[in-house]
Protein backbone atom coordinates (compact mmCIF):
# COMPACT_ATOMS: atom_id res chain seq x y z
CA UNK A 1 0.00 0.00 0.00
CA UNK A 2 2.95 2.17 1.17
CA UNK A 3 4.41 1.88 -2.59
CA UNK A 4 1.35 3.70 -4.72
CA UNK A 5 1.87 7.03 -3.16
CA UNK A 6 5.92 7.06 -3.67
CA UNK A 7 5.09 5.60 -7.31
CA UNK A 8 2.56 8.21 -8.49
CA UNK A 9 5.34 11.00 -6.87
CA UNK A 10 7.84 9.56 -9.07
CA UNK A 11 5.50 9.50 -12.02
CA UNK A 12 4.32 13.31 -11.62
CA UNK A 13 8.08 14.08 -11.25
CA UNK A 14 8.92 12.66 -14.34
CA UNK A 15 6.32 14.24 -16.26
CA UNK A 16 7.62 17.51 -14.96
CA UNK A 17 11.29 16.75 -16.20
CA UNK A 18 9.83 15.59 -19.92
CA UNK A 19 7.55 18.44 -20.42
CA UNK A 20 9.90 20.98 -18.85
CA UNK A 21 13.11 19.88 -21.70
CA UNK A 22 12.38 23.08 -23.89
CA UNK A 23 14.54 25.03 -20.97
CA UNK A 24 13.51 29.25 -21.43
CA UNK A 25 16.11 31.23 -21.96
CA UNK A 26 15.88 34.82 -21.11
CA UNK A 27 16.64 37.26 -24.01
CA UNK A 28 16.30 40.79 -25.24
CA UNK A 29 15.98 42.56 -28.81
CA UNK A 30 16.55 45.84 -30.26
CA UNK A 31 16.97 47.71 -33.46
CA UNK A 32 18.32 51.20 -34.70
CA UNK A 33 17.64 53.37 -37.64
CA UNK A 34 19.38 55.24 -39.70
CA UNK A 35 17.89 56.31 -42.80
CA UNK A 36 20.20 57.98 -45.60
CA UNK A 37 18.42 59.04 -49.19
CA UNK A 38 21.04 59.02 -51.84
CA UNK A 39 21.71 62.88 -53.48
CA UNK A 40 19.97 63.42 -56.64
CA UNK A 41 20.99 66.15 -59.12
CA UNK A 42 18.05 67.30 -60.85
CA UNK A 43 17.86 70.33 -63.28
CA UNK A 44 15.06 72.16 -65.37
CA UNK A 45 15.95 74.27 -68.33
CA UNK A 46 13.29 76.99 -68.89
CA UNK A 47 13.19 80.25 -71.47
CA UNK A 48 10.07 81.80 -70.68
CA UNK A 49 10.37 84.54 -73.31
CA UNK A 50 10.78 82.32 -76.08
CA UNK A 51 7.78 82.03 -78.11
CA UNK A 52 8.11 78.76 -80.10
CA UNK A 53 4.62 79.24 -81.73
CA UNK A 54 5.64 82.32 -83.31
CA UNK A 55 7.96 82.94 -86.85
CA UNK A 56 11.10 83.61 -86.24
CA UNK A 57 12.53 85.09 -89.89
CA UNK A 58 15.91 85.95 -89.92
CA UNK A 59 16.75 89.47 -91.39
CA UNK A 60 19.08 92.49 -90.47
CA UNK A 61 18.90 93.68 -86.27
CA UNK A 62 15.98 90.94 -85.97
CA UNK A 63 15.52 90.05 -82.33
CA UNK A 64 13.65 87.55 -80.61
CA UNK A 65 13.59 87.03 -77.35
CA UNK A 66 15.13 83.69 -75.64
CA UNK A 67 16.44 83.94 -72.03
CA UNK A 68 17.72 80.43 -70.96
CA UNK A 69 18.02 79.67 -67.36
CA UNK A 70 18.84 76.78 -65.12
CA UNK A 71 16.94 75.64 -61.97
CA UNK A 72 18.46 73.25 -59.22
CA UNK A 73 15.31 70.94 -58.74
CA UNK A 74 17.53 67.97 -57.15
CA UNK A 75 18.51 67.62 -53.40
CA UNK A 76 21.75 68.54 -53.96
CA UNK A 77 23.84 71.31 -54.58
CA UNK A 78 25.27 70.87 -58.22
CA UNK A 79 27.66 72.36 -60.97
CA UNK A 80 25.94 73.39 -64.01
CA UNK A 81 26.57 74.00 -67.62
CA UNK A 82 24.37 74.48 -71.01
CA UNK A 83 25.58 73.46 -74.68
CA UNK A 84 24.28 75.53 -77.24
CA UNK A 85 24.24 73.86 -80.53
CA UNK A 86 23.93 75.79 -83.63
CA UNK A 87 23.05 74.08 -86.72
CA UNK A 88 24.00 74.81 -90.57
CA UNK A 89 27.06 77.15 -88.46
CA UNK A 90 29.57 78.27 -91.41
CA UNK A 91 26.00 78.90 -93.90
CA UNK A 92 24.53 80.96 -90.70
CA UNK A 93 28.16 82.49 -90.08
CA UNK A 94 28.68 83.30 -93.46
CA UNK A 95 25.46 85.14 -94.23
CA UNK A 96 25.86 87.19 -91.09
CA UNK A 97 29.24 88.73 -92.82
CA UNK A 98 31.62 85.73 -91.22
CA UNK A 99 31.13 86.47 -86.97
CA UNK A 100 31.25 83.97 -84.80
CA UNK A 101 27.91 83.51 -83.82
CA UNK A 102 28.40 83.78 -79.80
CA UNK A 103 27.74 87.56 -80.66
CA UNK A 104 24.25 86.33 -81.71
CA UNK A 105 23.26 85.30 -77.92
CA UNK A 106 22.16 88.96 -77.16
CA UNK A 107 23.24 89.55 -73.51
CA UNK A 108 25.38 87.13 -72.75
CA UNK A 109 28.58 88.78 -70.60
CA UNK A 110 31.84 87.03 -71.29
CA UNK A 111 32.98 88.70 -67.37
CA UNK A 112 29.71 87.57 -66.41
CA UNK A 113 28.46 84.12 -64.53
CA UNK A 114 28.29 82.11 -67.81
CA UNK A 115 32.07 81.20 -69.20
CA UNK A 116 32.46 79.68 -72.50
CA UNK A 117 34.63 76.61 -71.65
CA UNK A 118 34.82 74.87 -75.86
CA UNK A 119 33.12 75.74 -79.06
CA UNK A 120 33.31 72.24 -80.75
CA UNK A 121 32.32 71.87 -84.53
CA UNK A 122 30.39 69.05 -85.08
CA UNK A 123 30.21 66.42 -88.20
CA UNK A 124 26.69 67.32 -88.80
CA UNK A 125 27.52 71.07 -89.93
CA UNK A 126 26.46 72.48 -86.58
CA UNK A 127 28.78 73.92 -83.65
CA UNK A 128 28.30 73.39 -79.89
CA UNK A 129 29.50 76.31 -77.43
CA UNK A 130 29.54 75.23 -73.99
CA UNK A 131 28.81 77.59 -71.53
CA UNK A 132 29.78 76.36 -67.64
CA UNK A 133 28.13 78.86 -64.82
CA UNK A 134 31.23 79.79 -62.34
CA UNK A 135 29.17 79.33 -59.30
CA UNK A 136 27.70 76.06 -57.41
CA UNK A 137 24.12 76.10 -57.92
CA UNK A 138 22.30 75.34 -54.65
CA UNK A 139 19.00 73.26 -54.29
CA UNK A 140 16.05 75.99 -55.26
CA UNK A 141 18.07 78.14 -57.05
CA UNK A 142 17.92 79.40 -60.73
CA UNK A 143 21.13 80.96 -62.81
CA UNK A 144 20.90 84.16 -64.02
CA UNK A 145 20.10 84.23 -67.97
CA UNK A 146 22.53 82.78 -70.61
CA UNK A 147 21.60 85.65 -72.50
CA UNK A 148 18.13 87.80 -73.51
CA UNK A 149 17.43 87.51 -77.27
CA UNK A 150 19.11 85.91 -80.17
CA UNK A 151 19.67 89.27 -82.07
CA UNK A 152 20.77 89.40 -85.71
CA UNK A 153 23.72 91.44 -86.96
CA UNK A 154 22.82 95.19 -89.06
CA UNK A 155 24.22 93.65 -91.91
CA UNK A 156 23.43 90.28 -93.22
CA UNK A 157 23.94 89.01 -96.63
CA UNK A 158 20.54 88.36 -97.60
CA UNK A 159 21.97 86.55 -101.43
CA UNK A 160 23.51 84.11 -98.39
CA UNK A 161 20.70 84.14 -96.29
CA UNK A 162 18.27 82.92 -99.69
CA UNK A 163 20.42 79.61 -99.60
CA UNK A 164 20.01 79.15 -96.09
CA UNK A 165 18.16 75.98 -95.38
CA UNK A 166 14.09 76.74 -94.76
CA UNK A 167 14.83 76.47 -90.81
CA UNK A 168 17.55 76.27 -88.82
CA UNK A 169 17.42 75.48 -85.17
CA UNK A 170 19.53 77.05 -81.97
CA UNK A 171 18.85 74.35 -79.63
CA UNK A 172 19.83 74.33 -75.69
CA UNK A 173 20.73 71.80 -73.54
CA UNK A 174 21.59 71.92 -69.63
CA UNK A 175 23.91 69.37 -67.94
CA UNK A 176 24.61 69.62 -64.26
CA UNK A 177 27.23 67.22 -61.77
CA UNK A 178 26.79 66.82 -57.61
CA UNK A 179 29.15 69.58 -56.42
CA UNK A 180 29.44 67.87 -53.54
CA UNK A 181 33.33 66.00 -53.80
CA UNK A 182 34.52 68.45 -56.57
CA UNK A 183 37.39 71.13 -55.47
CA UNK A 184 35.75 73.44 -58.73
CA UNK A 185 33.33 73.06 -61.98
CA UNK A 186 36.41 72.00 -64.21
CA UNK A 187 36.83 69.21 -62.05
CA UNK A 188 33.40 68.07 -61.51
CA UNK A 189 32.43 68.10 -65.43
CA UNK A 190 35.98 66.27 -66.43
CA UNK A 191 34.28 63.29 -64.23
CA UNK A 192 30.83 64.36 -65.67
CA UNK A 193 32.32 63.78 -69.14
CA UNK A 194 34.36 60.43 -68.31
CA UNK A 195 30.85 58.85 -67.01
CA UNK A 196 29.37 59.23 -70.26
CA UNK B 1 -23.45 -19.78 21.21
CA UNK B 2 -20.22 -20.39 22.35
CA UNK B 3 -16.94 -18.39 22.57
CA UNK B 4 -15.41 -19.32 18.91
CA UNK B 5 -18.31 -18.85 17.09
CA UNK B 6 -18.61 -15.52 18.47
CA UNK B 7 -15.29 -14.94 17.31
CA UNK B 8 -15.54 -15.97 13.89
CA UNK B 9 -18.98 -14.02 13.45
CA UNK B 10 -17.21 -10.73 14.58
CA UNK B 11 -14.58 -11.51 12.30
CA UNK B 12 -16.76 -11.96 9.81
CA UNK B 13 -18.78 -8.64 10.15
CA UNK B 14 -15.56 -6.96 10.03
CA UNK B 15 -14.88 -8.31 7.06
CA UNK B 16 -18.21 -7.78 5.88
CA UNK B 17 -17.79 -3.85 6.89
CA UNK B 18 -14.37 -3.85 5.55
CA UNK B 19 -15.73 -5.21 2.08
CA UNK B 20 -18.93 -2.84 1.93
CA UNK B 21 -17.10 0.62 2.72
CA UNK B 22 -14.79 -0.15 -0.27
CA UNK B 23 -12.98 2.89 0.99
CA UNK B 24 -9.08 1.39 2.40
CA UNK B 25 -7.05 3.77 4.28
CA UNK B 26 -3.86 4.46 3.66
CA UNK B 27 -1.03 5.76 5.90
CA UNK B 28 -0.35 9.23 4.42
CA UNK B 29 2.13 12.43 5.89
CA UNK B 30 1.87 15.71 3.93
CA UNK B 31 5.04 17.92 4.35
CA UNK B 32 5.66 21.58 5.17
CA UNK B 33 4.82 24.04 2.49
CA UNK B 34 8.14 25.01 0.24
CA UNK B 35 7.91 28.52 -1.28
CA UNK B 36 10.09 29.39 -4.33
CA UNK B 37 9.92 32.86 -5.08
CA UNK B 38 11.13 33.17 -8.71
CA UNK B 39 11.60 36.97 -10.13
CA UNK B 40 11.71 37.58 -14.44
CA UNK B 41 15.05 38.10 -15.13
CA UNK B 42 15.90 41.76 -15.89
CA UNK B 43 18.03 41.33 -19.24
CA UNK B 44 17.95 43.93 -21.52
CA UNK B 45 20.32 45.24 -24.41
CA UNK B 46 20.20 48.64 -26.34
CA UNK B 47 21.60 48.41 -30.05
CA UNK B 48 23.15 52.37 -30.09
CA UNK B 49 23.98 54.16 -32.94
CA UNK B 50 25.87 57.55 -32.46
CA UNK B 51 27.92 59.99 -34.46
CA UNK B 52 31.06 61.85 -33.79
CA UNK B 53 31.42 65.74 -35.27
CA UNK B 54 34.44 67.37 -36.30
CA UNK B 55 35.71 67.96 -32.39
CA UNK B 56 34.70 64.41 -31.42
CA UNK B 57 31.86 65.22 -29.67
CA UNK B 58 29.59 62.21 -29.80
CA UNK B 59 25.52 62.41 -30.25
CA UNK B 60 22.76 59.95 -30.26
CA UNK B 61 21.57 59.19 -34.05
CA UNK B 62 18.33 60.85 -34.23
CA UNK B 63 17.66 58.15 -36.94
CA UNK B 64 16.20 61.52 -39.13
CA UNK B 65 16.88 61.17 -43.02
CA UNK B 66 20.12 62.08 -44.39
CA UNK B 67 21.15 62.61 -47.91
CA UNK B 68 24.05 60.91 -48.96
CA UNK B 69 26.53 61.14 -51.94
CA UNK B 70 28.32 58.71 -53.84
CA UNK B 71 31.73 58.45 -52.10
CA UNK B 72 30.68 60.42 -49.14
CA UNK B 73 31.17 58.56 -45.47
CA UNK B 74 28.68 59.59 -42.70
CA UNK B 75 29.58 58.91 -38.75
CA UNK B 76 28.13 56.03 -37.51
CA UNK B 77 29.08 54.55 -34.56
CA UNK B 78 27.25 51.16 -33.66
CA UNK B 79 27.73 49.85 -30.45
CA UNK B 80 25.36 47.72 -27.86
CA UNK B 81 25.10 48.66 -24.60
CA UNK B 82 23.31 46.19 -21.49
CA UNK B 83 21.40 48.15 -19.61
CA UNK B 84 19.58 44.97 -17.65
CA UNK B 85 20.83 43.33 -14.58
CA UNK B 86 22.19 40.63 -16.25
CA UNK B 87 24.96 39.51 -17.65
CA UNK B 88 24.74 38.57 -21.25
CA UNK B 89 25.89 37.45 -24.39
CA UNK B 90 25.25 40.13 -27.47
CA UNK B 91 25.21 39.44 -31.03
CA UNK B 92 24.05 42.06 -33.84
CA UNK B 93 22.12 41.25 -37.23
CA UNK B 94 22.46 43.70 -40.35
CA UNK B 95 19.63 44.50 -42.06
CA UNK B 96 20.56 46.88 -44.91
CA UNK B 97 16.86 47.99 -46.59
CA UNK B 98 17.06 49.57 -50.49
CA UNK B 99 13.61 50.69 -51.14
CA UNK B 100 11.68 48.40 -49.09
CA UNK B 101 13.88 45.33 -49.89
CA UNK B 102 16.12 43.87 -47.07
CA UNK B 103 19.11 42.84 -47.58
CA UNK B 104 22.65 42.10 -45.55
CA UNK B 105 24.37 45.04 -45.11
CA UNK B 106 27.98 43.29 -45.16
CA UNK B 107 28.67 42.10 -49.04
CA UNK B 108 25.73 44.43 -50.36
CA UNK B 109 26.83 46.83 -53.49
CA UNK B 110 25.98 50.47 -51.83
CA UNK B 111 27.27 50.49 -48.85
CA UNK B 112 31.05 49.89 -47.06
CA UNK B 113 30.80 49.57 -43.52
CA UNK B 114 34.30 51.91 -42.22
CA UNK B 115 36.72 50.55 -39.23
CA UNK B 116 34.48 46.94 -39.07
CA UNK B 117 35.78 45.74 -35.83
CA UNK B 118 37.02 42.01 -36.60
CA UNK B 119 39.03 41.74 -33.37
CA UNK B 120 35.98 42.31 -30.59
CA UNK B 121 33.36 40.54 -33.36
CA UNK B 122 33.53 37.52 -35.63
CA UNK B 123 30.40 36.94 -37.87
CA UNK B 124 28.70 34.58 -38.45
CA UNK B 125 25.62 33.07 -39.91
CA UNK B 126 24.65 36.58 -40.48
CA UNK B 127 25.29 37.80 -37.13
CA UNK B 128 28.14 39.61 -35.26
CA UNK B 129 28.78 37.77 -32.57
CA UNK B 130 30.59 39.39 -29.46
CA UNK B 131 33.29 37.54 -28.42
CA UNK B 132 33.72 38.72 -24.53
CA UNK B 133 30.00 38.39 -22.03
CA UNK B 134 28.52 41.85 -21.89
CA UNK B 135 28.29 43.00 -17.76
CA UNK B 136 24.81 44.86 -16.41
CA UNK B 137 25.81 48.64 -17.58
CA UNK B 138 28.81 48.21 -20.08
CA UNK B 139 28.85 49.16 -23.58
CA UNK B 140 30.35 46.69 -25.91
CA UNK B 141 33.67 48.22 -28.20
CA UNK B 142 31.88 50.29 -31.69
CA UNK B 143 30.92 47.44 -34.33
CA UNK B 144 32.32 49.90 -36.80
CA UNK B 145 32.29 53.69 -36.90
CA UNK B 146 30.94 54.89 -40.39
CA UNK B 147 29.11 54.20 -43.58
CA UNK B 148 30.46 55.30 -46.85
CA UNK B 149 28.37 55.18 -49.93
CA UNK B 150 29.72 53.75 -53.66
CA UNK B 151 31.39 55.84 -55.21
CA UNK B 152 30.29 53.93 -58.56
CA UNK B 153 26.76 53.68 -57.51
CA UNK B 154 24.53 53.75 -60.27
CA UNK B 155 22.71 56.48 -61.23
CA UNK B 156 19.30 54.80 -61.33
CA UNK B 157 19.45 54.96 -57.26
CA UNK B 158 19.77 58.60 -56.70
CA UNK B 159 16.67 59.30 -54.11
CA UNK B 160 17.10 55.93 -53.61
CA UNK B 161 16.16 54.97 -49.73
CA UNK B 162 18.64 53.37 -48.19
CA UNK B 163 17.87 52.61 -44.18
CA UNK B 164 20.77 50.77 -42.27
CA UNK B 165 18.98 49.24 -39.47
CA UNK B 166 21.17 47.35 -37.17
CA UNK B 167 19.73 44.37 -34.43
CA UNK B 168 20.82 43.95 -31.16
CA UNK B 169 20.02 40.71 -29.34
CA UNK B 170 20.95 39.60 -26.31
CA UNK B 171 20.57 35.84 -24.35
CA UNK B 172 21.51 35.12 -20.98
CA UNK B 173 25.27 34.21 -19.75
CA UNK B 174 24.17 31.92 -16.98
CA UNK B 175 23.69 28.24 -17.74
CA UNK B 176 24.19 29.45 -21.52
CA UNK B 177 27.46 27.93 -22.83
CA UNK B 178 31.27 29.39 -23.12
CA UNK B 179 30.90 31.71 -25.88
CA UNK B 180 28.24 33.82 -27.96
CA UNK B 181 28.25 31.17 -30.39
CA UNK B 182 27.72 28.23 -28.28
CA UNK B 183 24.26 30.01 -26.38
CA UNK B 184 21.01 29.07 -27.35
CA UNK B 185 18.13 31.36 -26.45
CA UNK B 186 18.21 34.03 -28.69
CA UNK B 187 15.09 36.35 -29.60
CA UNK B 188 12.85 34.51 -32.27
CA UNK B 189 12.50 36.76 -35.43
Amino acid sequence: MKKKPIIAAIAVLAIVLIAGSSIAYFNSKDTADNVFTVGHVKIELTEDEWKPDEEHIISSNASFKKNPIVENTGSNAAYVRLRVNVTDYDLISEACGGIDLKSLFDGWDPDGDWEVVSEEPQADGSKDYVFRYKNILHVGEKTEPLFNAVKFPTKVNMDKIMELPETFDISIKAEAIQAQGFEDAEKAFEAFDEQQ
Amino acid sequence: MNLKKKTVLLIAALCILALVGGTAAYYTATSDVAVNTVKASNLKVEMMMMQEDGDGNQTPVTGDDAIINPGETYSRIAMVKNSGKETAWVRVKGDLMVNGDTISFVDNPYITLEDLNVDDWVWESGYFYYKKPLASGETTTPLFTGVTLAQDIDNEMAGAQINLQPVAEGTQVKHNGSSALEADGWPVE
